[in-house]
């Protein structure tokens, strides 16, 4: 049906003939940057012809920070909170992928109850991610109770967050060589019953409202629709990827910290639209809660940070680290040149290189449409600008 | 239509269930929860322990502490020992990572529950300890100098 939808709309664009004749023209629109249906700072500018999407083109740098520049000029240590800024849904994964990357520089070896800490940290984050990323679709979708549902479990979340590392956000917790501090003593039992709980509520406050629901189902099928081609050859990676079926997870592809230890599954679906990225997230909170079970019960005893010395200066060299964040891939490469401040450092985010869909994706697509996209696709503003 | 309505009933089953239970939103000026023991807030400086080592400013990613060290003889002795005169911090500018808690060596910098905080002008937001104020606009600036004598070396061997 979009195949016909779009064929339309060039031929009607082709010929020239029949635009003089009825007086058809497209229409440029402005959507952004302070839109509040918009996922943060974005600027679309679309054209329109009627209701449909001839082209789309995302205008980023609203919220940019200099924060690759901005890092040249920190000490290693203090470059950590500011990568928690950057995609401030997944600060956890960014501290990962800053301090494997570090950590590659050093060739160091982290003591293991600290990979472990950092595990079950991400994936609680990914938990506190990807269930509000559920709640904005359907937000924008128009239903309003599931974006407060899912803040419900964030704040519960985030208050384990701020018991651990004393803020609920801007967390500063990984550190190179290690963890900040071990858990407090009550906080493993207090993860063990929120995920009890978590498991419980899930399906009758997510799974069977939003399945099934009509709205949702028409407003969602179909919409964003990609072959599992397209997404790779726009490099995508996460949910966004894996809803069109192709089976690519970092952390079993190219295993970084304790997950070669760890049994879960990488979900993914044939769809290839956004209700299939929805399934693919709710999906995956499950393996969170899997992986984040089996982090409780195998965490071993000892020290959470390795001894690095006081000042830290890598050798000169080149380190690279990968994880995988709620939205894909977060990749750093660091570059040192032997002093105590990287001399270069560079994001890759997975909101900035998942956003390229934009322009594939959504011609053809009524106007509507793009708010379901950008919820398949779920960027975070501070992650694309950086 | 064989599903007509169920999503109604469904999330209607829902909300009934919840008006059981109890509310997690709290009435935040009038409820505060208690902060947890390592939470974050505003920091503060015990000046009677502070050595005036200034590590705390270096590591400082905002540049927010500001230091004025003198060399002080305390005791008479003919032994010079550094002192912080002035000490500020610029609430405006930091971001509560507490990498300069976790640096003072005799831990006299520290963080305290207090998070809110507010001011007409942001030079009221610089806190002073100490004897006497300092500019909190000046910047440390010992990365800055070492890129600059990096880049010469570069220039240098290039040439």
């Amino acid at each position: 049906m979009l195949e016909e939808k779009r064929k339309t709309v060039t031929e009607r664009l082709a010929s020239p003939d029949i635009r003089d004749e009825f007086g058809l023209e497209t229409m440029d629109m402005n959507m952004g940057p302070q839109h509040p249906a918009m996922h943060g700072l974005l600027r679309l500018i679309l054209e329109l012809d009627g209701e449909t999407i001839v082209r789309c083109d995302p205008i980023m740098g609203y919220l940019h920070r200099c924060q690759e520049k901005i890092a040249e000029n920190r000490m290693y240590p203090a470059v950590i909170p500011l990568t928690d800024r950057l995609d401030y849904f997944a600060n956890m994964h960014n501290e990962h992928g800053y301090c494997l990357a570090v950590e590659d520089l050093l060739d160091v070896e982290i003591p293991p109850r600290a990979e472990y800490i950092r595990v079950l940290m991400c994936e609680l984050m990914r938990i506190a991610s990807h269930i509000p990323s559920i709640g904005f679709l359907l937000l924008e979708l128009g239903a309003f109770t599931p974006i407060l549902y899912a803040f419900r479990e964030r704040e519960r979340i985030q208050d384990i967050f701020e018991a651990v590392t004393g803020a609920r956000m801007m967390f500063h917790y990984i550190r190179i060589g290690g963890v900040k501090a071990d858990l407090p003593p009550e906080i493993p039992e207090k993860i063990w019953n929120y995920i009890e709980g978590l498991e419980r509520r899930i399906q009758p406050d997510f799974i069977d409202l939003i399945e099934g629901n009509e709205i949702f189902i028409s407003r969602t099928r179909g919409v964003g629709k990609m072959t599992p081609e397209q997404a790779v050859e726009l490099g995508l990676t996460g949910p966004p990827l894996r809803c069109t079926g192709v089976d690519f997870d970092v952390r079993r592809d190219y295993p970084y910290s304790v997950y070669p230890e760890l049994e879960f599954d990488v979900i993914t679906d044939d769809a290839g639209d956004v209700e299939a990225s929805y399934r693919v997230r709710i999906r995956e909170v499950w393996q969170s809660i899997r992986i984040i079970k089996q982090c409780l019960e195998k965490m071993p005893e000892g020290e959470v940070m390795a001894d690095l010395g006081r000042r830290l200066r890598p050798p000169e060299g080149e380190g690279f680290g990968r994880v995988e964040g709620p939205r894909g891939e977060f990749a750093v490469h660091v570059v040192s040149d032997g002093s105590d401040v990287p001399y270069r450092v560079h994001y890759r985010d997975p909101s900035f290189v998942n956003m390229q869909l934009l322009q594939e994706i959504v011609p053809g697509h009524y106007l509507p449409d793009i708010m379901p996209i950008m919820g398949l696709i779920d960027p975070v503003s501070g992650g694309w600008d950086k | 239509m064989p599903g007509l309505g169920q999503g109604i009933l469904k999330g209607m089953a829902i909300t009934i269930r919840r008006m059981f239970e109890p509310k997690i939103t709290r009435q935040y000026p009038e409820y505060r929860r208690e902060l947890p023991e390592r939470s974050r807030g505003m920091l503060t400086v015990d000046m009677d322990r502070c050595i005036a080592c200034l590590q705390c400013m270096r590591i400082c990613p905002d540049h927010c502490i500001s230091i004025e060290q003198e060399k002080r003889d305390f005791d008479g002795s003919g032994k010079v020992r550094p002192y912080a005169v002035g000490f500020s911090i610029d609430d405006s500018r930091c971001m509560y990572c507490s990498l300069c808690v976790e640096v003072c060596p005799v831990n006299c910098i520290y963080h305290t529950e207090e998070f809110e905080v507010q001011a007409y002008d942001r030079l009221e937001l610089a806190r002073q300890f100490g004897e006497r104020p300092v500019d909190p606009r000046r910047d440390p600036i010992p990365v800055r100098k070492r890129r600059a004598s990096r880049a010469k070396t570069v220039r240098k061997e290039a040439a």
